[in-house]
């Protein structure tokens, strides 16, 4: 069987005014690891040039896992934007509604990291997590640009 | 997704479109758009959102729709709904992440052709001047009380610090300024990532563009607008940054707890709101017109750069590189506004996302100066093409709760833009055509390149159509600097 990693994947939303990922993954956890590849992928032109450096530990918790999506991705944003700080490795833990992350990662540095864009929020449009049939996991979540 | 098409739409008059009641909608929808852009505009999901915006509780008349109209996020971009004051709701979806994005015009003495020679010098100092501020900060630090000057204060707090002049306030929207802004009602995130960022551009469409006078359809109106033909433009695009980005992502999870608790229900989650009178209704205002006006300083403080973008790069004196605020407005916003609703005035509260304030001539909001005129109205198209002042009328106070368009409206997605930039040089293609263009971001001038845009010349005329704003002058591009 393959790892849960070969299986799962992102892939870009078309949408007009903004943009958005359409995950899938064999597992929740693998679906909110996806996402994370998912965001630096639209934030970054090379995010492999990001090295797995510091650790920072978070945990949320939200009523629905819809929401926690929302608030993983948010929070990945808030540290980019405020704090500085780009991940590439996560250790992940998801029981219900609440995740626990440990995110490795290193500074922004503008000579290193070719930004893209920048992602203004992580919308609750058409928001949608759900388990499908084959117990794989899928997600629609857009961007605001 | 998409199960609106174009035979939906029943013409209502020249220029405007009915999508006519159904499956809980309280009020039908209202397209402004000429025939030929109606293909367009029921391409994507906007018009399915313009249908979610009309099932919500005290919409009053029409969700309207303007002709730069594209699927956006719960409300569509260019969208304008009222909701009543006594059962309404507002909603942070209606006004957007980016809260108080809006446009300020300026005006100058400067010929075209003194300015052409030294566009790439002006260009690059302008580059230098205006920090992005994504992943990092801008070069002012604020303190904590002075952030919380800015957020009451608006554009005349960035004025006393000696950022521009008094006469810059009386040609803002609102002078600059909200009043009922507590700086309390925001979260110590909104505070942090407002700080660093006052006096930065961001990225995305935000932009900073030289143009000039190409065309007048108003000589007169123009002129009193200090735009003369062949004469220096520059156009700020720009919002309230993280600050209002954090602000509405609060809002929203309050929200979505609001409509729990008063039962509101929602299309999508996106549109959560809460009534306008309730304490959630109240928080929300609050904070955003604290976003509201930290997008006025933001844009006052890029006024500053780019007059001392002008002094450096060109070498001129502040006198003969003086550039004038022509007008400014906001285009993602709530406002308690006064209406004409079934033959009275009535407060009521006018959400606009991606759409212009355009007030018709006699309008007591407007300054003095330009009572008698409208409300000028700025309508920048893309970087390739061109751009359009215009001024409100009293169409647009009787059909659109006093408002217009915000622009060309996307027509390609960021992909497809993409896609149809691979092998191509935007850049060099733009400057065969004169137009010199900068930006920070990689993908940026590519997924923004002109084609990406419906043209706003049609825009514009559809706007014209329906006469809720008259043509007063236009603008073309020779230099843009993006986030």
């Amino acid at each position: 069987m393959k790892p849960d990693s070969e299986t799962a994947s992102f892939n870009l939303l078309d949408h007009t005014g903004d943009t958005g990922l359409i995950l899938r993954a064999p597992s929740l956890t693998e679906l909110f690891r996806q996402a994370a590849h998912g965001f630096y992928a639209v934030l970054l032109e090379n995010p492999a040039a990001v090295s797995a450096r510091d650790v920072q530990e978070i945990t949320l918790e939200e009523d629905d896992v819809e929401t926690l999506l929302v608030s993983w991705l948010t929070e990945l944003n808030y540290h980019f934007s405020v704090l500085g700080n780009l991940y590439r490795e996560y250790e992940l833990e998801i029981s219900g509604t609440q995740l626990k992350a440990g995110l490795s990662g290193n500074k922004f540095d503008p000579e290193r990291h070719q930004l893209l864009r920048e992602i203004k929020a992580i919308t609750f449009h058409q928001l949608e997590v759900r388990q499908i049939e084959d117990q794989n996991w899928t997600a629609r979540v857009i961007f605001d640009i | 997704m998409n199960n609106t098409n174009r035979d939906m739409l029943q013409r209502l008059a020249p220029g405007v479109w009915e999508l006519p009641r159904r499956e809980g909608m309280l009020v039908p929808g209202h397209i402004y758009a000429s025939e030929d852009m109606l293909e367009t505009i029921t391409r994507d999901n906007a018009l399915q959102q313009v249908r979610n915006v009309a099932t919500l509780p005290g919409i009053i008349n029409a969700a309207i729709a303007m002709p730069d109209i594209h699927w956006g996020y719960g409300f569509p971009i260019g969208g304008v709904a009222a909701f009543s004051m006594e059962d309404g709701v507002i909603s942070p979806g209606g006004v957007g992440y980016d809260i108080n994005c809006g446009v300020r015009l300026l005006s100058s003495r400067l010929q075209l052709e003194q300015v052409r020679p030294h566009l790439t010098e002006l260009l690059k100092t302008l580059y230098q001047q205006i920090p992005a501020g994504v992943g990092g900060s801008g070069r002012l630090l604020l303190k904590e009380q002075e952030l919380k000057a800015v957020l009451r204060e608006g554009a005349a707090w960035a004025v006393k610090q000696g950022y521009g002049v008094e006469s810059d306030l009386d040609r803002i929207e609102e002078n600059g300024c909200i009043r009922n802004a507590d700086p309390a009602a925001l979260s110590e995130r909104a505070l942090g990532r407002g700080r660093p960022q006052l006096g930065t551009l961001g990225s995305g469409n935000h932009f900073v563009e030289v143009g000039y006078v190409a065309q007048l359809f108003d000589r007169a109106a123009a002129e009193r607008l200090g735009l003369k033909m062949g004469t220096v433009t520059v156009t700020i695009h720009t919002g309230s940054r993280g600050l209002g980005h954090q602000v509405c992502d609060d809002a929203i999870r309050d929200m979505l707890r609001a409509c729990e608790k008063y039962h509101i229900e929602l299309p999508d989650r996106q549109l959560c709101c809460a009534p306008i009178r309730s304490p959630e209704g109240q928080e929300y205002l609050t904070a955003m017109n604290c976003a509201v006006n930290f997008g006025f300083a933001n844009r006052q403080l890029l006024t500053h750069q780019v007059r001392k973008a002008f002094r450096q790069g060109l070498r001129l004196t502040e006198q003969d590189a003086a550039l004038n605020t022509v007008y400014e407005v906001a285009h993602n916003i709530a406002k308690i506004e006064k209406h004409l609703v079934d033959g009275k005035q009535k407060q009521v509260c006018v959400h606009r996302k991606g759409a212009t304030r355009a007030f018709g001539p006699g309008h007591s909001a407007l300054p003095a100066s330009l009572r008698d005129l409208g409300q000028p109205v700025l309508i920048p198209g893309d970087m390739g093409r061109y751009s359009w002042v215009m001024v409100g009328s009293e169409q647009a106070m009787r059909s659109t709760f006093g408002s217009a368009c915000h622009g060309a409206g996307r027509m390609m997605s960021r992909r497809q833009a993409l896609k149809h930039a691979r092998g191509r040089s935007v850049i060099d293609e733009l400057a065969g055509r004169g137009i010199a263009v900068m930006a920070r971001n990689k993908s940026t001038i590519a997924e923004e390149m002109p084609e990406a845009y419906k043209d706003v010349a049609q825009v514009v005329t559809a706007i014209e159509e329906a006469g809720i704003a008259r043509s007063v002058a236009r603008l073309r591009p020779l230099a843009v600097l993006k986030g």
